[in-house]
């Protein structure tokens, strides 16, 4: 499975689909507490604390693969 | 040792020191056209959508007109347009580029092809250019840098464009696929020819086939005995597809890869960095400051690449279907350019767009492109863009322009460059 899901408050959900990850780091940039690359140059979470929502979401709508989701309960 | 007086800076006349280089940077703008963004600011009141080719908007001769007889032709400058253009692979797909460059490039090309072929391509060498396989690139950087910068440092004077930045990405590129360092200006040449647009089809063909085959034999012999680099990773690259099993790169994907990979790094970073270092030596302040705050000069990358990129415009987009963007309807069958530079300088996201100010909120930009056909060696750039500005501020104090030699200036349509780096320190 490419997806992978962390719950960051309850209701707020992020979702990333390595499958589709194009190694920009804009996301490590904008949100550094829940995004990383690993070492195959894909999308990875981070341990938290992460990053508020704002930071979230800029990061999933700056991605360039559309590759990060927000899921909201 | 400085040759900057042979280059030849007349109108029109390319940029290069060798003939086959001039003729390649000609094709793509250089010496036609200096400063393209008066043009598109001015043509940003016609909308973010403009019926033309990228070279129609300069009244310029399309190089893609022949090939493409009878095709409408339209240029994306705002961000949101280039952006919708290449989030959207499906309307808007790189099988024109194919179509242009099979005969050129092969079957295996990632900038040819379109998911979700191009995807599983990707995914198998995305690991060659990520944080594990870093360390295989920076292998090579920095004795080659100051390799470099010894031949030179007697003399107090260089030309950095030709002799330094021309001579670097292109031989990490080549050391760390196993080409034999007395094969380097060979490979130097054949990656010009395989820009695109930058060489006649069969000058291109021609190139691709000697790279074919010397890079054959490279892979065999790594077959036969695997070392620790780059090009023995890649022969060992796999996907794991579940039930399916494991699926491993063939030795064409290898080639196509290496087709396009020699191009692209040989010649963007180059530029770049000559970009770089002619827009912070036109900044004595901010120069002398870089010295001593090194933690500068990502940012000065980022903001360089943003205002004066390399590229002018990504590679054109094939229309599949009738489609509207910003008001502006383009056909199935219509070619369109996404021209990124034209989007990184767009008013309404970046403030001042024209000023080159690396101090500005950091905010992405469209400079290593978007979609599914990112830049995949974006963070290996970044790395040698960094690498090769530290190795100079280390080694050459109080750099400025030469002042015996001509101002260089900074030129070009598609692909964007100076016209020479001419320097001296102490």
């Amino acid at each position: 499975m490419s997806e992978r899901r962390i719950t960051v408050t309850a209701g707020l959900t992020v979702a990333i689909d390595r499958g589709r990850c194009v190694c920009s780091e804009f996301c490590a940039r904008i949100a550094p507490r829940t995004f990383e690359t690993d070492e195959n140059g894909l999308v990875a979470f981070l341990q938290g604390p992460f990053d508020d929502e704002a930071a979230l979401r800029e990061a999933a709508a700056s991605c360039p693969s559309s590759a990060i989701s927000i899921i909201q309960a | 040792m400085s040759h900057a007086a042979e280059i030849s800076q007349s109108p029109n006349a390319g940029v290069g020191r060798y003939d086959w280089e001039r003729q390649t940077t000609q094709r793509t703008g250089a010496g036609a056209v200096d400063d393209p963004y008066p043009v598109i600011d001015a043509a940003r009141a016609e909308g973010g959508v403009l019926e033309t080719s990228l070279f129609g908007l300069f009244n310029l001769p399309d190089p893609m007109a022949e090939q493409w007889p009878g095709a409408r032709r339209f240029t994306a400058i705002s961000y949101a347009a280039a952006e919708a253009v290449l989030r959207d692979n499906t309307t808007f797909t790189n099988a024109g580029i194919r179509r242009m460059t099979e005969h050129v490039f092969g079957p295996y090309s990632l900038m040819g092809s379109d998911d979700p072929e191009h995807r599983q391509f990707r995914l198998l060498v995305q690991p060659a250019f990520g944080k594990k396989a870093m360390g295989l690139w920076q292998h090579w950087v920095k004795p080659r840098l100051d390799e470099l910068i010894d031949g030179f440092v007697a003399d107090g004077k260089a030309e950095l464009y030709f002799d330094y930045c021309a001579k670097f990405p292109v031989f990490v590129i080549a050391m760390t696929l196993g080409v034999a360092r007395e094969d380097l200006d060979k490979f130097h040449e054949w990656a010009a020819m395989l820009q695109i647009g930058a060489a006649p089809p069969d000058e291109a063909r021609k190139a691709r086939h000697q790279v074919e085959d010397y890079m054959r034999k490279v892979i065999a012999d790594r077959r036969a005995n695997p070392q620790d680099d780059l090009i023995s990773l890649l022969i060992g690259s796999e996907i794991d597809e579940g039930d399916a099993g494991k699926r491993r790169i063939t030795e064409e994907q290898i080639l196509g890869l290496i087709c396009n990979l020699l191009p692209a790094g040989a010649g963007t970073t180059y530029r770049s960095l000559g970009i770089i270092l002619v827009t912070l030596l036109e900044r004595p302040e901010l120069l002398a400051r870089v010295y001593k705050e090194r933690d500068l000069i990502p940012a000065i990358i980022e903001e360089a690449l943003r205002w004066n990129g390399p590229v002018l415009s990504a590679p054109f987009r094939y229309v599949t279907a009738d489609v509207e963007i910003e008001g502006v309807k383009i056909p199935k069958g219509a070619l369109i350019e996404p021209a990124i530079g034209a989007a990184n300088r767009e008013p309404e996201r970046f403030e001042h767009a024209g000023e080159f100010d690396p101090f500005r909120a950091p905010k992405p930009t469209l400079s290593f492109s978007f979609g599914a056909h990112f830049c995949v060696g974006g963070q290996v750039a970044r790395m040698e863009l960094r690498a090769a500005l530290n190795a100079l501020l280390d080694r050459l104090p109080n750099l400025r322009f030469d002042p015996d030699m001509p101002k260089p200036q900074l030129t070009g349509l598609l692909y964007r460059m100076p016209t020479g780096v001419p320097v001296v320190w102490g």
